[in-house]
């Protein structure tokens, strides 16, 4: 998949600015403010149908406007669509469409125009808690497999359920537990053991997957990195899982929630033997995140036949020099990238169009043209 | 925008209560009533009331009806060994409609769902059970919606329902896609989701 031409339209501090990319690899050049991220953030926007900055449609309208709009014209295999098109307001819903047709869920939008994204922030998600690793899996394989969009809304749905039930009956009977529905709490368990176990099942091969790949790619930047990747929750039938939910309920009936299940696992980055939040310098914490994304293209490559559209917000600060120019010839074979950068990179495969981004708040049209380093 | 009229004000506001009407279309029909004859309006007026007044629940099976009990439940041709169980009495309308179903209905008037507040006891399920121990039932149909509060009355019921080893109960096929609403799906689809019917 390649991006041809990106509009913008009132969205972040982007009045009205077109960016020709013609599908090359490129690099967008500006200074802190200039809204380069902005950028990443509207190719994303057209592949995931969402900010990956989690913001609202609300932050994404460009202040005095009161709808944003944000086109991609594009290149891929026979059947990829050629045009998508996003549409938010501070009122109603998103509209999304893909070749001028209207597109009413989601999950017809997701894995047909692939990326994988890289941001400062992601830096902490691998980082910090839990849940942000598990959403970077919810994200990857809701790209991947239509089926697991369908599994995790109804393992969300019966879980939000179940907590109410037990939550109710913490209210009524204080927490000696007890009271709950058995048979009630039971038919819940049953949804959350055979959705639950499909999610877990699905993760647990993207991480294999993907940790083959980062230690293959940790190792051709530097041998001594030793990167790995591991789902921590174990994978088993959805009678089982049933079993394990219900020895939990008098449990989660004294707690109010549900305390096993994909909702709970872990997701272990490795770095040199250890994990990635014990201690690991940014340097490294950043690098790793660059290198799963890395990974993540190379699974979305094989397994939809179109390489993703690489999109790296910033890469180069905080890195090792050195490790920048390793990390780009990394890039799958046949995906653009699309890479930010204050300054000039230090070590930039030649094949790097550059473009200066200016905010558009006054200039019509800017970042077209160019040149090539 | 407010109109001179209080009356038409008002209207506009009791219209826009109506399901999936917004206040544009709200407006639109007002309009439209303001200019019809006095008589038409009198007949649309009229059948609300007296739908109102005479259209009440089957004592029986909980579906709409201006008999005690329906047409469906009095009719003898109909299997009574046979119930098939339903979210809402609109699911007894589209699954008639497939006439692939002989035998007789249940309507739960909800789906479990302790986020809404809605338990076992705030749907039709004791009156269910109720039947099936009153004897004769040998096999029941759960047909609720496929969302997943659809799902765990079903499962809920097949719960209830291995008191009675002596009925079978069977979950209507998953021809019906996910997240959708009986009502809405097309008749071939709904008429192999009974046919293709499941133990659970
Ligand atoms: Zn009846």
């Amino acid at each position: 998949m390649r991006l041809l031409r990106l509009e913008l339209q009132n969205f972040r501090n982007h009045r009205d600015c077109c960016a020709d990319l013609e599908g090359r690899p490129t690099l967008l050049l500006g200074a802190n403010g200039s809204g380069k991220t902005n950028w990443i953030e509207a190719a994303a926007l057209v592949s995931i149908g969402r900010s990956f900055r989690g913001a609202k449609d609300r932050d994404l309208v460009r202040r005095g406007a009161d709808a944003y709009e944000v086109r991609a014209t594009l290149s891929g295999r026979a059947g990829a669509p050629r045009a998508v098109t996003v549409r938010g307001s501070l009122r109603g819903p998103r509209e999304v469409s893909v070749d001028g047709a209207p597109v009413s869920r989601l999950a017809d939008l997701l894995g047909r125009v692939p990326t994988v994204q890289f941001s400062v922030e992601d830096v902490a998600v691998l980082n910090g808690d839990p849940a942000g690793r598990r959403r970077f899996l919810d994200v990857a394989l809701c790209q991947l497999e239509p089926a697991y969009v369908g599994a995790l809304r109804e393992y969300m749905a019966a879980l939000k359920q179940r907590n109410r039930l037990l939550a109710e009956s913490l209210k009524r009977n204080g927490n000696g537990g007890g009271g709950v529905d058995e048979t009630e709490c039971a038919a819940w368990e049953e949804i959350l053991a055979r959705t639950g176990v499909e999610i877990d099942r699905r993760r647990a091969m993207l991480c294999d997957d993907l940790d083959r790949r980062i230690a293959g790619l940790g190792d051709q930047v530097d041998p001594d990195l030793a990167l790995g990747l591991a789902y921590g929750e174990a994978v088993e039938s959805p009678e089982r899982r049933a079993e394990r939910l219900e020895a939990a309920r008098p449990r989660d009936g004294r707690w109010g929630w549900t305390s096993i299940g994909p909702h709970r696992a872990r997701v272990d980055c490795r770095i040199q033997g250890r994990a990635l939040n014990d201690g690991a310098s940014r340097g490294y914490a950043r690098l790793y995140s660059i290198l799963v994304r890395l990974a993540l293209a190379g699974v979305l490559d094989e397994r939809l036949g179109e390489p993703p559209v690489v999109l790296l917000d910033d890469p180069e600060s905080e890195l090792d020099p050195r490790w920048i120019g390793r990390l780009l010839a990394l890039v799958p074979e046949g995906s653009q990238a699309i890479v930010t950068a204050c300054r000039p990179l230090t070590t930039s495969p030649d094949r790097f169009h550059v473009m200066p981004i200016e905010s558009c708040e006054v200039a019509e049209v800017v970042a077209a043209g160019g040149t090539t380093t | 925008m407010q109109f001179s009229s209080t009356l038409l004000e008002a209207l506009i506001a009791e219209i826009t209560r109506l399901p999936g009407i917004g206040r544009k279309s709200a407006q639109r029909i007002a309009f439209y009533l303001l200019r019809v004859p006095a008589d038409e309006a009198g007949r649309l007026a009229n059948a609300i009331l007296e739908l109102k007044a005479r259209v009440e629940d089957c004592s029986i099976c909980g579906n709409v009806t201006e008999t005690q009990p329906c047409a469906l439940c009095a009719d003898s041709r109909r299997d009574g060994a046979v119930l098939c169980v339903v979210e809402h009495a609109m699911d007894v309308l589209a699954i008639e409609r497939t006439a692939e179903f002989r035998g007789r209905y249940h309507v739960l008037k909800g789906a479990l769902s302790p986020v809404d507040g809605v338990g076992p006891d705030q749907i039709r399920i004791r009156e269910l059970m109720a039947r099936v121990e009153s004897g004769g039932v040998t096999e029941i149909i759960v047909a609720t919606n496929p969302t997943a509060q659809g799902e765990a009355t079903a499962l809920y019921i097949a719960r209830l329902m291995q008191a009675h080893p002596s009925v079978r109960v069977t979950r209507i096929a998953r021809g019906v896609p996910m997240g959708s609403d009986l009502e809405f799906s097309d008749q071939i689809t709904l008429a192999r989701a009974i046919t293709g019917r499941k133990e659970i």
